[in-house]
């Protein structure tokens, strides 16, 4: 199957899901009234449910699945490492850190800003392992174990503010940091949805630039490629896509890492193709995520984090399984 | 070189003197300080310090350098089946897995003893992580180890945040566990730990001369008769052990693993037969300074013991791979 | 028009460049010859911007190379590393392709003009049948001349290569020389650092033969090669005679004692 066609399949998948999530959750709505609400037409509606609740609720999983896809992509390919994520590079920790700290430096401080924090905490740790790197020198291998290594050490100052700071100013920041989309809505969708829509749009202009450095320092900068200047400018895109995701809704596991992967199943390692499928696939995944959370054990909802690292890992597992003896480059 | 063996037995010796004092002497009570444990520990004593002593300082401390051992113990022997001196139980999601075991057993407790449980668990992790990485072929990619272990850690921690939405008294009750934490420890605890882990620790002292044969490579060894792949097996079975009690005991304590057979390297070389002991002496001395920092930082508030290991040896890991060479 | 190295430092830890002042002639076959860790593949890194310039400087045909942007030199240089990559899945064409890449805008539209030079270094280096055939399913030989062909394709007058022979059996050692020689014929100037002396000596008209950082020699490969020069840089006792096949100089060991005091 050609893979422009394999592309648009993705989109169809991502329409339907995000129609299906619309459909389902607490209150099962049935596809001709969610229909109505959305067109306007005539019949019965759910205005609220709808329009309030899981419209925002579903573009903003695809918005951020997407995000993080994409983020995957880009770190994968400069890491030249297949096996790299978002996480990886300590964005995930760095973010948890922001927004703990923000909401007990300053608990008078609106949640609406808990966002910002946590963009900035991302940004930091990605900035500080990016420092490194640059600093010493170090290979792509040594990267990410930097990167693992700044995560643990964020997580765990994490773990030492939740435990000695006392009580309920806590709780809320650590449903938070498992992933969920509970209550988000149209608030977090409008403040994301330019930035990131942006960011989709440089991300797909540098597809050429993505593939020049897929071969490696040497024969890059053989090519003329400025290579440390556009790694730079790459990974911050990264780190900018995967931060506002977070940002909104918190650590989602595995979607950076597994995105890419099945994108690149699916059609191919050129950028071109790769970070448009990669994104819908992310977008598929979350919002499937979301919604298979929301019907497991109503009216109780599962945070789609979990859900996405109780898929993510064990597909991660198989891979590597399966790949054991490729010999990383 | 018997100056060198009394230097270093000495300075050994004097981490754990001072771990000791520093674990006993600290607690929830600032009226029952050194001078009263003193007291207490050489004298008739009576009164509130004994009973201190005996009913929680003693079984805490005692609990903090057993777990140290097997701790420590555990690390050094991933490290050296691995070939990798980053390894740890962390980082190889045996802790984590460790710990979902214990989340079973506090769901389901008719199911297993909860250490038997939580054993079971931290082997399944440990051989995912393995398998992954190359390790049943007898060769360990160490990049997939790494990448390998997070994938593994992360989906059993998510298992155990999966818990906190379950149930809110619950998810106070893990939290603080999740980390890491030994205050409610008592003598029963201590048995449990001895029980399974002295044996283990016994038996990893056994497995020394082979796991020296292991740190020549898979090649090197085998050329000498040795078989890597059982040695392996072996070496992660009581890996798994040893973490599995730790971690069901006092939940997993990260870094412990991967400190003390450094500190342990430097002072007494790479020959597993002294490495082994040294391992477990510093695992020993460091928990307990960690145990006794844990109390005295935010007195009277306690910080758990895993946070303050995570708090050291996060840095101390990233310091490690910025300097070390490279992993081949 | 030539390239020209004057008082150049560079490197780093064992593989540093002391004052190394050079001139390679357009048009010529040079063959960067010496032991381990003289600073053969440094070289060629220095020259291509890959590792910084410490001190000196570096022309190309009187200017210097430092007031090049990476794209411009890319124009004039194209280069083989040591270790070439070829990501998983990739086509030899798609791959050749990226020759292409100093003379495309940002976003790498291909132009008829491309196409044309990529059709034409497909068929120059002889795999235009295997354009389609993905490249890491290619035998060790044929994906040299994938890379090499990547050089054709950049359209660059000069072409360095750091060790195009070094992983390669015998056969396709030989293959890669006779294309470069080829290559050479048709007007390129080719730089290729060569482990092998007696396949430098056959195939290039000049020799630079480095030890520890710095020039000792350079120039006809029977003027560098000496046994006394042998002596002096690798630290054995060697025979130089003419090769029966080629003429070109040819080297047969006598002894293989290393002299500490030369040999580093």
């Amino acid at each position: 199957m050609r893979p422009g066609t394999l592309i648009a399949l993705l989109g169809l998948a991502l329409a339907a899901t995000l129609c299906w999530s619309l459909m389902v959750g607490a209150v099962p709505v049935r596809i001709g009234v969610v229909l109505n609400t959305l067109f306007g037409l005539d019949g019965p509606r759910q205005d609220f449910i709808i329009t309030r609740s899981r419209l925002p609720r579903g573009l903003l999983a695809a918005l951020t699945g997407g995000a993080l896809a994409l983020s995957g992509a880009i770190i994968q390919t400069i890491l030249r490492n297949d096996l790299a994520s978002p996480k990886i590079i300590g964005i995930n920790a760095g973010a948890a850190l922001g927004v703990l700290t923000a909401s007990l430096l300053l608990p008078k401080l609106s949640a609406s800003y808990l966002p910002l924090a946590a963009a900035v905490g991302a940004a930091l740790a990605a900035g500080l392992v990016f420092l490194l790197f640059e600093l010493r020198a170090v290979s792509s291998a040594r990267l990410i174990l930097i990167g693992v290594a700044l995560g643990l050490f964020f997580e765990a100052i994490v773990d030492f503010l939740l435990i000695t700071v006392p009580g309920a100013a806590v709780s809320g920041p650590l449903i938070w940091l498992t992933g969920s989309l509970w209550e988000r809505g149209w608030p977090e969708l409008s403040l994301i949805w330019l930035p990131l829509t942006v960011l989709f749009a440089i991300t797909g202009l540098l597809s050429y630039r993505l593939d020049l450095l897929r071969l490696g320092r040497a024969q890059a900068v053989g090519l003329g490629v400025r290579v440390r200047r556009e790694r730079l400018v790459l990974l911050t895109l990264a780190t900018m896509l995967a931060a506002l995701s977070v940002s909104v809704v918190g650590v989602m596991g595995f979607v950076g890492l597994m995105a890419p992967h099945l994108a690149r199943a699916l059609v191919g390692w050129r950028h071109r193709l790769l970070l448009p499928a990669a994104g819908l696939i992310g977008a598929i995944l979350v919002t499937f995520a979301d919604a298979t959370g929301r019907i497991i054990a109503p009216p109780a909802e599962i945070s789609a984090g979990i859900l996405t690292a109780f898929i993510g890992a064990p597909f991660f597992i198989v891979i590597l399984w399966r790949n054991r003896r490729e010999v990383q480059p | 070189m018997m100056v060198q063996r009394l230097s270093i037995s000495a300075l050994t010796g004097t981490i754990i003197l001072a771990g000791a004092v520093f674990s006993l002497a600290t607690g929830g009570r600032a009226d029952v300080g050194a001078a009263e444990i003193w007291q207490a520990l050489t004298g008739p004593g009576q009164g509130v310090a004994l009973t201190i002593l005996q009913d929680i300082r003693l079984p805490r401390s005692l609990a903090a350098g057993l777990l140290g051992m097997t701790l420590g113990v555990s690390g050094l022997i991933l490290q050296t089946i691995t070939l990798n001196p980053l390894a740890s139980p962390a980082i190889l999601g045996i802790n984590q897995g460790a710990a979902v075991g214990m989340i079973g057993a506090l769901i389901w407790p008719g199911l297993l003893a909860p250490e038997w449980l939580s054993i079971a668990a931290a082997l399944v992790a440990g051989f995912v992580t393995f398998a992954i990485s190359g390790g049943l072929a007898g060769r360990i990619d160490p990049m997939r180890l790494v990448l390998g272990g997070v994938a593994v850690g992360t989906f059993a921690y998510a298992a155990v945040r999966f818990t906190f939405t379950l149930d809110d008294v619950l998810a106070q009750q893990v939290l603080r566990w999740t980390v890491g934490d030994i205050a409610d420890l008592r003598w029963s605890a201590v048995v449990r730990l001895a029980a399974i882990g002295l044996p283990a620790l016994a038996l990893s002292f056994a497995l020394a001369h082979r796991l020296n044969l292991m740190a020549l490579g898979p090649v090197g060894s085998q050329s000498l008769g040795h078989d890597p792949r059982l040695t392996l097996i072996l070496g992660l079975i009581l890996a798994a052990v040893l973490c599995g009690v730790s971690v069901s005991v006092a939940g997993p304590i990260a870094f412990i693993g991967l400190i003390a057979p450094h500190i342990a390297r430097r002072l007494i070389g790479g020959d597993h037969r002294g490495l082994m002991p040294t391992t477990a002496l510093c695992g020993a001395g460091v928990m307990l300074l960690a145990d006794g920092f844990s109390k005295w930082l935010l007195a009277p508030l306690e910080a758990p013991v895993g946070v303050i290991s995570a708090l050291i040896g996060a840095p101390w890991f990233l310091w490690l791979t910025l300097r070390a060479k490279e992993l081949h | 028009m030539s390239l020209s190295l004057s008082a150049v430092s560079a490197g780093y830890n064992r593989f540093r460049l002391r004052d190394v002042s050079l001139d390679i002639p357009p048009g010529s076959f040079t063959a960067l010859i010496g032991p381990n860790g003289c600073g053969k593949s440094t070289l060629l890194k220095v020259i291509l911007q890959l590792l910084r310039l410490d001190q000196g400087r570096i022309t190309l045909a009187g200017q210097s190379l430092a007031g090049l942007g990476p794209r411009q030199l890319a124009r004039e240089l194209a280069y083989l590393p040591q270790h070439p990559v070829a990501p998983a899945g990739i086509t030899v064409e798609e791959l050749v392709g990226y020759g292409r890449a100093p003379h495309q805008n940002f976003l790498g539209r291909r132009r008829s003009a491309d196409q044309r030079l990529i059709n034409h270094a497909l068929e120059r280096v002889g795999i235009a049948d295997l354009r389609k055939e993905p490249v890491e399913q290619l035998s060790g030989g044929q994906r040299q001349r994938v890379f090499i062909a990547l050089c054709v394709a950049q359209d660059a007058p000069w072409i360095l290569l750091d060790e195009p022979t070094s992983f390669l059996d015998l056969k396709h050692q030989y293959e890669t020389l006779d294309l470069l020689a080829e290559l050479n014929r048709d007007g390129k100037t080719c730089v290729a650092v060569l482990h092998d002396i007696g396949q430098a000596a056959r195939y290039a008209d000049r020799l630079v033969m480095m030890q520890s950082g710095q020039v000792v020699a350079q120039g006809r490969p029977e003027a560098v090669i000496t046994p006394e020069r042998l002596h002096a840089v690798y630290g054995v006792d060697a025979h130089v005679y003419a090769d029966p096949v080629t003429g070109t100089r040819a080297v047969s060991l006598k002894s293989n004692r290393v002299d500490d005091k030369t040999y580093t």
